[in-house]
């Protein structure tokens, strides 16, 4: 029997700080011990572990331990009972044994080898992810419910099942360096920038978590107002987890719909849990799995009686929607001007009824034009249809709200303003909170009352743009009606900053390129200056595809011009002969017409 | 028999929608004849996003697209042929 006093005499420990070292090596020993080995783990100890236990109070800090690899020590906050004590020793010793230098865990500067800058980049969510897992394991062995870091354990448990629960702990206990290639091997990374990408991921839920612990507040309750920045990077996060295990199980060889449905359930089983519902692409990795099963002779009906009715159902509504894209712009606003109900019913899956018409939108909707689903609002009230056939330019209808608030209540003016001209085409509004309901009001005085609605309503008028929104204010608390002409001056103004959908195409073309020139000077980020070049050459095919599909071609004008006849086409002529004296000879060489 | 000036604005408002290869293909001075006799009060309303045979161009647009199509952007005598002939039939 080892004597742990003589192990780390040269230590010069105190009583405690053996005895819950002792305590750890047995637990460990039994948990992960096939990973690490006791004197293995007692070397890291003496070489990262330099003082005596130290306590915290509750005001200070509200974790429950630290560990500190400069200082090489850890601390316990104050006044916890035994078991919680040895629970957090438990964590605190793996950050413990897993240092080398001082790097932690995974908060490793191999990310950053080939970078010239030696920036340390540190990833402490995968870090303290794995640690939290591996303590409730522990936990659980010893019956003791305690849980830090619950959403990053999770995600660190389906990154576990991807990877091979032993090959990870390995990974994590002996050699993080090698984490890239074990993703890589997996399919959840092609390069070190995807591993960054990722593992940056973590470190946002990491952020997220660490907040919630330190406002004090519940997981289940909210954040506070003020720290609600985090919202938009927490929820960017949760998508990218989820689709990098979704594109992990696309990769994956199947051969049954039995196991078609298990990945249909592991990714609902992500989405789930980290509570997001973005639409079909995170389920990605069923939709191929289903194209290759069919691709191995497996007919649609077997595969599809293997599934679940969920299951089934999405596909069906993937494939609705998927049809429905596949057509041309016109048609698509053809077919919701005219059969709004129709279309939501059949092409909009009520379970992404968001994702849906956000793809619909993006689909007849351009950059300046009004939020999807105040546009929706309008093309389901047949007020799209009137624009349709009134010849109005949908690409520049610009909206102005004359309310807004929680409820749901509004009403809006509607202008096809393409900065230079600026048609006003009604006032819609929704009185009665229905959400898709929008009506033509249709005199002032209903007008003026919506704006009179609130009080401290200050007169804004907004304006959709690739970049931005605009705000427009003018008018104040006393001045409550504004003229619609004074309105219509001011969208015409702002409409000219508008970019048109080739504009802003050629834009991005020329953001990525700027971001491209940048980092291809930088010789270690060239990785970062592919991506870049790929996006700029995507953008500008994007771009290549409007100028060419958007504009009038010869092909169109003959179309239009089917019904004129040869005689018409000679007075045509005539006339502009007789128009152009002075150019006559020149005219004539001009439109030598050869059948006259 | 003067050139209808709304028709000459709003075939200047097709050629606004096309690629600038098609409008270098009408000869400069057909082009001077279309602006000076082009109405002032024209609005625009030419979209591309909608079939140009729906957009209710006046009679005498047409005509004059017409002849712009046949003689400068029809390039092989075959396709030349095949409008004709259309036109012929209508007659």
């Amino acid at each position: 029997m080892e004597n742990i006093e003589e192990i780390f005499k040269e230590k010069n420990f105190n009583s405690e700080t053996l005895k819950y070292i002792e305590n750890f090596l047995d637990e460990f020993d039994g948990i992960f011990g096939k990973y690490v080995s006791r004197d293995e783990v007692i070397r890291r100890i003496k070489e990262n572990l330099n003082k005596n236990i130290g306590y915290f109070s509750k005001d200070e800090s509200n974790d429950a331990g630290t560990y500190s690899s400069f200082e090489k020590e850890i601390c316990l906050r104050e006044g916890m009972s035994e078991e919680d004590n040895k629970s957090v020793i438990f964590h605190e010793m793996i950050h413990c044994i897993t240092t080398r230098g001082l790097s932690v865990g995974f908060d490793e500067e191999y990310i950053t080898e080939d970078l010239e800058d030696n920036s340390i980049m540190a990833h402490h969510g995968l870090t303290e992810g794995f640690t939290a897992y591996a303590t409730t394991i522990r936990n659980q062995k010893y019956g003791l419910e305690r849980n830090s870091y619950p959403i990053l354990q999770q995600q660190t448990k389906n990154l576990i099942e991807i990877i091979g629960e032993d090959e990870f702990w390995n990974v994590a206990f002996n050699n993080p360096v090698k984490l890239f290639d074990l993703m890589e091997k997996n399919r959840l990374a092609e390069d070190y920038v995807d591993v960054e990408i990722f593992l940056d991921k973590f470190d946002v839920i990491w952020r997220y978590e660490r907040q919630i612990l330190n406002s004090k507040t519940t997981l289940l309750g909210r954040i506070r107002e003020d720290d609600k920045e985090i919202d938009t990077p927490l929820a960017d996060a949760k998508e990218y987890i989820i689709k990098t295990f979704s594109n992990a199980l696309t990769q994956r060889e199947i051969s049954s719909p039995a196991e078609l449905m298990e990945i249909y359930s592991k990714i609902k089983g992500y989405s789930r849990q980290l509570d997001i519902n973005n639409g079909f692409p995170i389920y990605d990795a069923f939709f191929v799995q289903f194209k290759h099963l069919e691709e191995k002779g497996i007919p649609r009906e077997e595969i599809l009686n293997g599934l679940g009715d969920d299951a089934k159902e999405m596909l069906e509504g993937k494939e609705k929607l998927d049809n429905f894209l596949s057509l041309d712009r016109y048609e698509q606003l053809e077919q919701i001007a005219n059969n709004p109900n129709q279309v939501f019913d059949e092409v909009i899956y009520s379970e992404f009824a968001d994702y849906c018409m956000a793809e619909i939108a993006k689909s007849i909707l351009t950059p300046n034009l009004p939020h999807a689903t105040e546009m929706y609002c309008m093309l389901d009230s047949g007020l799209a249809k009137n624009i349709l056939e009134n010849g109005y330019n949908l690409d520049s209808l610009a909206i102005e709200f004359l309310e807004i608030d929680d409820a749901d209540e509004m009403s809006f003016n509607l202008y096809n303003a393409d900065g230079e001209n600026t048609n006003y085409l009604g006032t819609f509004g929704c009185k009665d909170c229905s959400f898709v309901k929008y009506t033509p009001l249709e005199n002032e005085e209903e007008r003026e009352w919506f704006v009179a609605q609130r009080p401290d309503f200050k007169d804004a008028a907004f304006l959709k743009s690739e970049t931005g929104q605009y705000i427009l204010y003018y008018g104040d608390d006393k001045y409550k009606y504004i003229s619609s002409q004074g309105r219509v001056s001011k969208f015409s103004e702002y409409t000219n900053y508008c970019e048109s959908p080739m504009e802003s195409q050629l834009r991005k073309v020329r953001s990525a390129k700027k971001q491209y020139d940048t980092f291809s000077k930088m010789g270690y980020m060239e990785k970062f200056a592919e991506r870049f070049k790929i996006e700029m050459e995507e953008h500008y095919q994007e771009y290549l595809k409007l100028k060419s599909g958007r504009l009038i071609t010869p092909i169109d004008v003959e179309e239009a011009t089917k019904e004129v006849n040869l005689e018409e086409i000679g007075e045509t002529l005539a006339k502009f002969i007789e128009s152009a004296p002075k150019r006559k000879k020149s005219l004539e060489e001009g439109i030598n017409y050869e059948s006259r | 028999m003067n050139l209808d000036s709304y028709a000459c604005a709003e075939v200047l408002d097709v050629l606004d929608n096309m690629e600038k290869k098609y409008v270098e293909k009408i000869p400069k001075k057909f082009l001077e004849v279309l602006k000076e006799n082009a109405s002032d009060n024209y609005k625009k309303h030419i979209v591309t996003f909608k079939p140009l045979k729906n957009q209710n161009l006046n009679k005498e647009t047409l005509k004059i697209l017409t002849v712009i199509n046949l003689k400068y952007w029809t390039e092989s005598q075959e396709d030349k042929d095949r409008i004709l002939k259309s036109k012929i039939k209508k007659n």
